[in-house]
């Protein structure tokens, strides 16, 4: 990892890979199979052997009792969001100095986190996993299924915005523009925008926040009661279909 | 480690802690985080957040990196007795939330934020009381307990100015026990003394890296009674001033770094050697009030022989000086001096003189100190019955002890002239010797032992000159003084042992200022190995009078328990015979009680037979049978 930070750091530009300590993918999954609905998230070593996603498959199957037809689902869902991310392996990337601000806003079964912060796509030493745990045990969250909640969806977010620096660095490459890609990534759409660090870090500002913004980047947890998630749950079932 | 600083830390606790100070909220951090400073930014920090270092991006620089810091800190230095968590540190600052949670773990792991509120305890711990006490204390047995400082007590970094301690400021700093809430920092408690940080070397614009530093310890116990050593540093820069001073009156002093000093390029009109060392503590100890006339002296001398170790009355006799003083002027008097002139005329003036500045007349201020083999310093026990011998001739000049044996007394005599220069070097030692064995038998065992110990000191100042002996020597000291310190039981001595403290750096420093100016380095090791071991000998004499002292004590603690003993055994004993007694004339009653009843009963039967009824006699009659009914 390291000798692949160090070895294409000349000019931001590196092989595409989920921009922190591990290069885990994350996998979302949301099936609907004869009327059972089956949503879930995880992460996934890539380089683990593909005979492994059906196991996995078999086996949360057998779990959570869901019926056998969704093995194959499963299996399937998980093997074609690899193949889109290994597709992409082997690109470069366009990731020099960019900080973006992450938000999250999820629920997990009765807990809901709505939270923002920065996140720094040119450090590959970063762990999300780590991230959330400290999250969950400063806001003493109890439920064990929000951290990994909360680092899939970060990690969901950094692979997206990993997948629009490759597109920039090919447009780099085309443009042959060279150095100034970092226009074309800082013009590029998406939640990722990047912030214009030499007006937060540069000399004269603090990197204090002003007092008014704590509130936007403190974490929010509301605990729902069952009635709540229930609505919230036929809600979004609705909204599904 | 931390027998190590043991040494440091005592001398300059005192002074690190004045009275008028206590007002000063403190925060305690832990031993290993003495390093830390709101001034800059420490090795440790670069080493364990390199990426903050090496300019690898515009939103990581050292700049940001010590604002994230002192931001962090202060946040958890409103509430120290709360735990500070990353989430609520994060929505403040602005960077990526992965580095600022590297720091603030680097912070955590450090003790420099959530120092002893350990997570298990995070709200209840709050009204726990910690156990503070210095080095000072330990040996006192006076210990202070001290609540957590209230909440919302801030601590804001800012520059410190610079100013001198002067030695002054010591003797107030004495008594004073000094307290500290929970999280210090090293700037916060030493403030004072951080005045030297913004030293420059005069020569190469550098801050000044020739500060040595003194690291001393505190020990903290915490709730969970887990013993930590606090470590501070006090940081003394060695003043570089010209030395012809005189000369250069109007000129200001310049304050250099030790490497400038040692390349050599401290300027193209003045050599190396022109510069002398100057521990800029001891700058005031040469001023006017520690001036001793002649006079003055020779008052001392008289009232010491006469009044012994009564300082009182001493200081009271002399007049113009007070207590310390006189104690402090009569460590650096150099007994013996004329008899040695008198031996060695001939050879001191051939081969020392010209190369020593430090024998002859002019130096009546200083402890004399001489080179010695190194073998010496480890048989300093024997040595010192040696060197005991031959200070007695000089004792009786000066009436000061009561004469000893006079051992070695041949020896000095039959010194031949190949020897002479051995012989010399002997005397001198015995005279520092002297001087310290003098305040262990006049005065007390831990006021020599606190001399010698700040002798040392200050020759660890001068530890880069790199004598392996003297190292031996302090090696073979420190188990000794730390020893001698678990003996120290009066704190009102206290102030005479600073007294004596500055007194002897004050002349330890001045015999290290002439070093660099001669020929011979070898030498100016010998004369600090020698002034080890001379000390050594009197910290070890020291001992052994409180070890004496102790075993004495132990040993009428013994005699009266056993007394008390043998008392109580007694009253039992007593007590056992009286109850024999008791039981014998219980006995005796029962007898005679029986013996009464059949008397009566007889009499009775007596009446019956007779038959006689006298009817005067009837009441006693029926008195009778009522009784025996």
């Amino acid at each position: 990892m390291k000798s692949l930070a160090a070895g294409a750091s000349k000019q931001g530009i590196k092989l595409f890979r989920i921009p922190t300590a591990e290069n885990l993918v994350p996998i979302r999954l949301d099936l609907e199979v004869d009327g059972q609905r089956y949503k879930d998230g995880f992460t996934w070593n890539p380089s683990d052997p593909d005979s492994e996603v059906v196991v996995f498959a078999k086996r949360t199957v057998k779990d959570l009792k869901l019926p056998p037809t969704f093995i194959t689902h499963i299996a399937q869902s998980i093997q074609t969001q690899l193949m889109d991310f290994r597709s992409l392996e082997g690109q470069e990337m366009y990731t020099a100095d960019k900080i973006v601000p992450l938000k999250l806003d999820i629920r997990v079964n009765n807990t809901v986190i709505r939270d923002q912060f920065l996140w720094d796509l040119n450090n590959f030493d970063s762990d999300p996993e780590e991230f959330a745990r400290t999250l969950c045990k400063d806001l003493d969250i109890r439920d064990a299924e929000v951290a990994p909640a909360v680092a899939v969806a970060i990690r969901e977010q950094l692979y997206e915005i990993a997948v629009q620096s490759v597109a920039s660095a090919r447009e780099t490459r085309i443009s042959k523009k060279g150095r100034r890609g970092a226009e074309h990534v800082s013009s590029s759409k998406g939640s990722g925008i990047a912030l214009d660090l030499v007006k937060l870090f540069g000399g004269k500002s603090s990197v204090i926040r002003k007092r008014k913004e704590w509130d936007l980047y403190e974490p929010i947890v509301d605990l729902l009661s069952n009635e709540e998630v229930e609505t919230l749950d036929a809600r979004e079932e609705r909204n599904a279909r | 480690m931390e027998n190590n600083n043991k040494i440091t830390e005592d001398a300059n606790s005192k002074s690190l802690f004045p009275a008028n100070e206590t007002d000063r909220e403190l925060y305690s951090i832990p031993a290993n985080s003495g390093w830390f400073s709101w001034d800059a930014i420490h090795e440790i920090e670069r080493n364990s957040l390199k990426d903050f270092f090496d300019g690898s991006s515009v939103s990581r620089t050292p700049k940001i990196y010590k604002e994230y810091r002192d931001f962090i800190i202060c946040k958890y230095r409103e509430d120290p007795s709360r735990r500070l968590s990353f989430t609520e540190v994060r929505k403040s600052l602005i960077g990526d939330v992965t580095f600022l949670y590297g720091v603030f773990v680097f912070l955590e792991n450090w003790g420099l934020i959530n120092f002893g509120v350990s997570s298990a305890s995070r709200r209840s711990s709050s009204s726990s009381s910690l156990l503070f006490f210095d080095g000072e204390d330990e040996r006192g047995g006076k210990v202070r307990f001290e609540e957590r400082p209230p909440n919302g007590v801030r601590v804001v970094s800012g520059p410190y100015s610079s100013k001198v301690v002067s030695s002054s400021d010591v003797g107030d700093a004495v008594e004073s026990a000094f307290k500290l809430p929970p999280l210090a920092s090293y700037s916060d408690v030493f403030g004072d003394l951080m005045r030297f940080r913004g030293s420059v070397c005069g020569n190469c614009g550098e801050e000044c890296s020739s500060v040595s530093e003194k690291v001393f310890s505190i020990i903290v116990y915490d709730d969970s009674g887990i013993r930590r050593i606090c470590r501070f540093k006090q940081e003394i820069v060695l003043t570089v001033s010209p030395r012809d001073e005189s000369a250069n009156t109007d000129q200001e002093s310049t304050v250099m770094c030790l490497k400038c000093c040692k390349i050599g390029s401290s300027g193209e009109t003045n050599g190396g050697d022109d510069y002398k060392f100057k521990d800029s503590k001891d700058r005031s100890d040469n001023q006017g009030a520690d001036f001793w006339s002649e006079a003055e002296t020779l008052l001392l001398l008289e009232s010491v022989s006469r009044h012994g170790d009564d300082w009182d009355l001493v200081a009271q006799n002399v007049q113009t000086k007070n207590k310390f003083d006189c104690i402090a002027r009569l460590i650096q008097l150099p007994f013996g001096e004329p008899l040695l002139a008198e031996l060695m005329a001939n050879s001191i003036k051939e081969s020392v003189n010209d190369r020593h500045s430090i024998s002859g007349t002019d130096n009546n201020e200083q402890v004399q100190c001489t080179p010695v083999e190194s073998p010496k310093i480890l048989k300093k026990e024997t040595e010192n019955g040696d060197l005991m011998g031959e200070m007695e001739q000089v004792d009786d000049e000066h009436s000061e002890n009561p004469p000893l044996k006079r051992r070695c007394v041949a020896s000095v005599k039959e010194a031949g002239g190949s020897l002479m220069k051995q012989k010399e070097l002997n005397l001198r030692v015995a005279h520092s010797l002297l001087s310290a064995a003098i305040l262990a038998t006049a005065v007390s065992p831990n006021i020599a032992a606190a001399a010698a110990e700040a002798a040392l000191t200050a020759l660890r100042d001068d530890i880069q000159f790199g004598m392996e002996e003297v190292f031996m020597g302090e090696m073979h000291n420190d188990t000794a003084l730390l020893e001698c310190y678990s003996s120290n039981d009066e704190p009102g001595r206290d102030a005479n042992v600073v007294e004596f403290e500055t007194g002897e750096q004050n002349a330890l420093s001045e015999t290290s200022e002439d070093k660099p100016a001669k020929p011979s380095v070898s030498l100016a090791f010998q004369i600090r190995a020698a002034a080890a071991t001379a000390l050594g000998a009197a910290a070890a004499h020291a001992k052994i009078l409180a070890d004496q002292e102790e075993r004495e004590i132990e040993h009428l603690v013994a005699t009266v328990i056993e007394t008390q003993l043998r008392k109580l055994h007694s009253k039992i004993k007593h007590f056992e015979e009286l109850g024999l007694i008791m039981e014998r004339e219980y006995s005796l009653i029962q007898e005679i009680k029986e013996s009464v009843v059949t008397e009566r009963i007889n009499t009775l039967q007596h009446f019956m037979k007779a038959g006689i009824s006298r009817w005067k006699d009837n009441t006693a009659v029926r008195s009778f049978t009522s009784s025996v009914s």
